[in-house]
């Protein structure tokens, strides 16, 4: 009985509160409008800027991969050019149908290891046929195992074409294998052919022996690019010594990075927008900055923040992942600060600082361990000032700050770190230009641009401000050894 | 300055529109669908802070929220329920973080008070007694505002403010107490001509 009488109390009260309506002031719907209206924004330039960055990765990676492709192919056919003049070039004394069909073999190939030209395989197999069909004693056995070997060639083909991984080439190898197994089968049954030959031929047993060898070399030494390399090379054939320098270019190169420049606070790029918006709206009995409200009840305005000098440093690894794009890696130490005016000391605790007569400037630092990761696009074609875009973004992680925070009434500034954000996103972007490129230690210079497009601070005199640097970067990469 | 409430009733069909409208971020139903609600909630978020400025912050905080999460209410129940459920939220999370209250909101632990039976009628009008609860301590003010009116349970309580539950139990006690002689005296006074009729 006595708890439903206290529930009536209870009702009474729920029932005359819930009746409580106050109009709130016109100020409230103009933030919450402005707030939402930036939300979407915000949520519009998250969405650009990382489709952006989606675009420059998926570009670089293109990029890297098609260069690695067009290496490998050019590779396989500088091989195979040099492999069918060396066999070209030697002299046998064999009659002229048996070279023609012994380097028709060869070019049938040479086509499969390219695994390009599919047509050009077609018309060299029918080549081949007429070449072995040409003569009316080869029996159905033999037909049939040429044209299983051209069928698997053609199979081959079609993989390797499909086959564009970064695994290329360990595919080749295995290829090469195959094409070998292949290539002896042939060799193993050419004599077959050669012996009906031999029925009309004088010679035969020469004619097999210089066959198997003209099959087993073209075959062989064609099919096996890293074999031809070796004597391309003691034939001083320049394009290996290309493809030798250009691989060398892609090995990751160590260097240091150094920026300095402004560091900038705002709501928005650049710093624009920087006022403490959600403290002029919290705090409506106000007199200015430092001012106290009327009725005994004294609230202040924080005073504002200034942008002030920021720097980074760090190391980094670049690699070239085409001939006019490069990524790089690093880790760096960064550090921005803001200056704003405080009263003097509280003396209660370090970082402490009152609201009244705010006439002593603190320095807010801020200290960072950031990983950024950077895709650079050479401008210009000329190789003496290599002219570079760049964009990238960068995660970051504050590792301590000595920043005030600010409360209104009473007015003093304490140091609260926990009101921080301490992940942070960010998006870079600048152009360099590289000094002395051909020397030892290339020197690259530009200004730069970051944003960082995490919030700062969910609460407190931070609240939904950005980080913004700008800047000069400066590179030195180190000599490889 | 005062302005007139207007209660603006709605339908069933008008809400669905003004919801679907707010959605595709019309601001015109924005601005209706706030001017809706914006008054019954900034009286939650009077009950739970000690000024008209806090109050009027913790609403703003609290309709970015609603705008926000739009899409999360899935229209199966009482819009008004579900952002006033968002503002008292929006209240208890200003509250634990604003230095102003973080200190206040400190709850001791408590002997257990048993809750008196006294029973009075509430004569006062919706404002005065809303002012009453605000000079409540800010602990007692907060427990008292989610049990007696938002009625959630103390079990419920306790978690929402990790605390026991026996100290929410012995902190509306007194807050309870407390209110009844408040109100006694109040309406005492009234009663007496001393404040007047407002």
């Amino acid at each position: 009985m006595a708890n439903m009488e206290q529930n009536n109390f209870e009702k009474n009260v729920q029932q005359k509160l819930d009746e409580l309506k106050i109009p709130p002031s016109d100020s409230v719907w103009a933030n919450i409008e402005k707030r939402i209206g930036k939300k979407h924004k915000d949520r519009r330039v998250f969405f650009i800027l990382f489709f952006l960055i989606l675009f420059l990765l998926s570009g670089g990676y293109w990029l890297f991969n098609s260069t690695k492709n067009n290496q490998q192919n050019q590779k396989v056919s500088n091989a195979i050019e040099a492999g069918s003049k060396s066999t070209n070039n030697r002299d046998f004394s064999l009659n002229k149908s048996v070279i023609s069909s012994a380097n028709n073999s060869g070019k049938l190939d040479s086509a499969t290891v390219i695994a390009k030209k599919s047509k050009t395989a077609e018309t060299q197999q029918s080549t081949f046929f007429r070449d072995e069909s040409g003569n009316n004693r080869i029996n159905k056995k033999q037909r049939k195992s040429v044209k299983e070997y051209v069928f698997k060639s053609k199979e081959r083909i079609v993989n390797s074409s499909k086959n564009k991984s970064s695994d290329s080439k360990q595919a080749n190898n295995e290829e090469n294998k195959i094409v070998l197994n292949n290539a002896s089968n042939l060799s193993v049954k050419k004599p077959g052919i050669s012996e009906i030959e031999s029925k009309n031929e004088k010679n035969a047993d020469s004619i097999n022996t210089v066959q198997n060898k003209i099959a087993g070399d073209s075959l062989l030494n064609q099919l096996k690019p890293e074999k031809i390399a070796k004597g391309m090379v003691s034939k001083n054939d320049s394009s290996l010594k290309k493809h030798t320098e250009k691989k060398q270019k892609h090995h990751w190169a160590f260097g240091v990075t150094f920026s300095g420049g402004a560091s900038l606070i705002g709501e928005s790029f650049l710093g624009v927008n920087n006022n403490n918006s959600s403290y002029s709206q919290s705090s409506p009995i106000t007199a200015g900055s430092g001012g106290i409200g009327n009725g005994g009840n004294p609230y202040y305005n924080p005073s504002p923040i200034n942008n002030s000098f920021a720097f980074m440093g760090g190391v980094f690894i670049e690699k070239n992942i085409s001939p006019k794009s490069k990524m790089s890696l690093g880790i760096s130490y960064k550090y921005f600060s803001l200056i704003n005016k405080v009263g003097a000391p509280t003396g209660l605790a370090s970082y402490q600082f009152n609201a009244v007569n705010n006439t002593n400037s603190y320095r807010n630092n801020f200290h960072y361990l950031e990983m950024p990761v950077l895709v650079k696009f050479q401008l210009n074609k000329g190789k003496t000032l290599p002219l570079y875009w760049q964009a990238g973004i960068n995660i970051s992680q504050l590792i301590s700050s000595n920043a005030l925070q600010f409360k209104s009434n009473p007015g003093a500034y304490y140091n609260d770190n926990s009101l921080f954000n301490k992940t942070q996103f960010g998006l870079n972007t600048g152009i360099s230009a590289t000094l002395f490129s051909k020397q030892k230690v290339p020197v690259t210079i530009g200004p730069y641009f970051y944003y960082d497009a995490s919030k700062l601070a969910g609460k407190g005199l931070y609240q939904n401000k950005h980080f913004s640097f700008i800047g000069i970067r400066t590179e030195i990469l180190f000599p490889k050894k | 300055m005062n302005k007139t409430v207007v209660n603006v009733p709605m339908h069933q069909m008008e809400y669905n529109q003004l919801l679907k409208d707010c959605l595709k971020l019309k601001p015109e139903a924005q601005r209706m669908l706030y001017e809706h609600f914006a008054p019954s909630m900034l009286g939650v978020c009077f009950r739970y802070t000690k000024s008209m400025s806090d109050a009027e912050e913790v609403l703003q905080e609290g309709f970015v929220k609603v705008f926000t999460r739009l899409k999360q209410f899935k229209g199966e129940g009482d819009l008004g329920a579900w952002i006033r459920k968002i503002m008292v939220n929006t209240a208890l999370n200003y509250l634990k973080t604003n230095q102003k209250y973080r200190y206040d909101l400190s709850f001791d632990e408590m002997p257990l008070h048993l809750v008196s039976t006294d029973n009075p009628v509430v004569n006062l009008q919706t404002k005065e007694l809303a002012e009453l609860i605000r000079q409540l301590p800010t602990g007692f003010q907060t427990i008292f505002n989610l049990y007696a009116v938002e009625g959630y349970k103390h079990a419920e309580i306790a978690s929402i403010l990790g605390i026991s539950e026996g100290t929410s139990r012995s902190q509306y006690a007194r807050a309870r107490i407390l209110l009844i002689e408040w109100i006694e005296k109040f309406s005492l006074k009234e009663k007496n001509g001393q404040y007047g009729t407002k």
